[in-house]
């Protein structure tokens, strides 16, 4: 009979303990490496901002550099083979996709006006 | 008391206890994986970001320094490696709905960066031909394919912080 309520009470005390450990784990996921978890997101989200931010510059200085009337610099404009070959193979993408080009930014100016929800039927996930 | 039946109960309840424990020990580990596949994600993404920010202060560059040629090698780097971004993170798996709303985000933007890439590129080109108006309309068009993606990318990381 002894042994018989020790056996359970071993049950109930593993069961809870059991319960306890899977709730603390998802009640606090990242568990031991919540710091080094932390850090990278934070970082990581300045990365975003800081790409975001890059790209939107050379938008501008492409746009710029489009427009400008004035020559270009012939002399410091001198770019490697590989160079070279990485514009022409790009050149066959561009060509390419021209139609996409019209649809996308048709596409592209929509998504400007509506809320995120309204870009899910863009490109889609895979 | 038989020795029996109280030997047949201390294996139930003992069997009993490994199940708990295995199905308490299974609980923590799924959730404890479904973060983790989260945070890969987000290391991805983060990394991608940064390669296509070091990419851009190099057409930025070139731009400016009114190098079109250079120009044009960058904008199609750019665009390069926007599409491995893109294919990095497709193979990522997400747990969350979270995740997986990041996932859809981040695809998209890096999507949008490779459009934005090609029309740089080919922007650089018309200019080298000397067709100044097609070389700015084709920047407007990436610019505002960088626009749509930038703010894509910056939505992905704030899901993934």
């Amino acid at each position: 009979m002894v042994r018989r309520e020790i056996v359970t009470w071993s049950a109930a005390a593993v069961l809870i303990g059991g319960l306890g450990v899977g709730s603390a784990f998802a009640a606090n996921p990242s568990g031991g490496v919540t710091p080094t978890v932390t850090t990278t997101t934070t970082q990581g989200t300045d990365d975003e901002e800081q790409a975001a931010s890059d790209v939107a510059g050379a938008a501008d200085d492409v746009q710029s550099e489009a427009e400008n009337p004035t020559a270009d610099d012939e002399q410091g404009d001198q770019s490697s083979a590989d160079d070279q070959s990485e514009a022409q193979d790009d050149q066959g993408e561009d060509e390419d996709d021209q139609g996409e080009d019209q649809q996308g930014a048709a596409t592209s100016g929509s998504n400007g006006t509506h809320g995120e929800s309204g870009d899910d039927g863009g490109q889609g996930d895979d | 008391m038989s020795l029996i039946p109280l030997l047949v109960r201390q294996r139930g309840a003992a069997t009993l206890t490994f199940v708990v424990a295995t199905l308490a020990l299974m609980l923590a580990g799924s959730a404890s994986s479904a973060v983790a596949s989260d945070a890969r994600l987000g290391v991805v993404v983060h990394t991608w970001s940064k390669t296509i920010a070091a990419d851009a202060r190099s057409v930025s560059l070139n731009a400016r320094q009114r190098h079109p040629r250079l120009m044009t090698a960058s904008a199609a780097r750019f665009s390069r490696d926007s599409l491995r971004a893109r294919a990095a993170i497709a193979l990522q798996r997400p747990s969350s709905s979270k995740g997986r709303r990041a996932k859809g985000l981040a695809l998209r933007a890096f999507g949008d960066y490779t459009l934005a890439g090609r029309r740089w590129a080919a922007s650089g080109r018309a200019r080298l031909r000397g067709h100044r108006r097609d070389a700015t309309t084709l920047a407007r068009t990436g610019a505002t394919y960088a626009t749509n993606g930038n703010r894509l990318l910056v939505a992905a990381g704030a899901l993934l912080s």
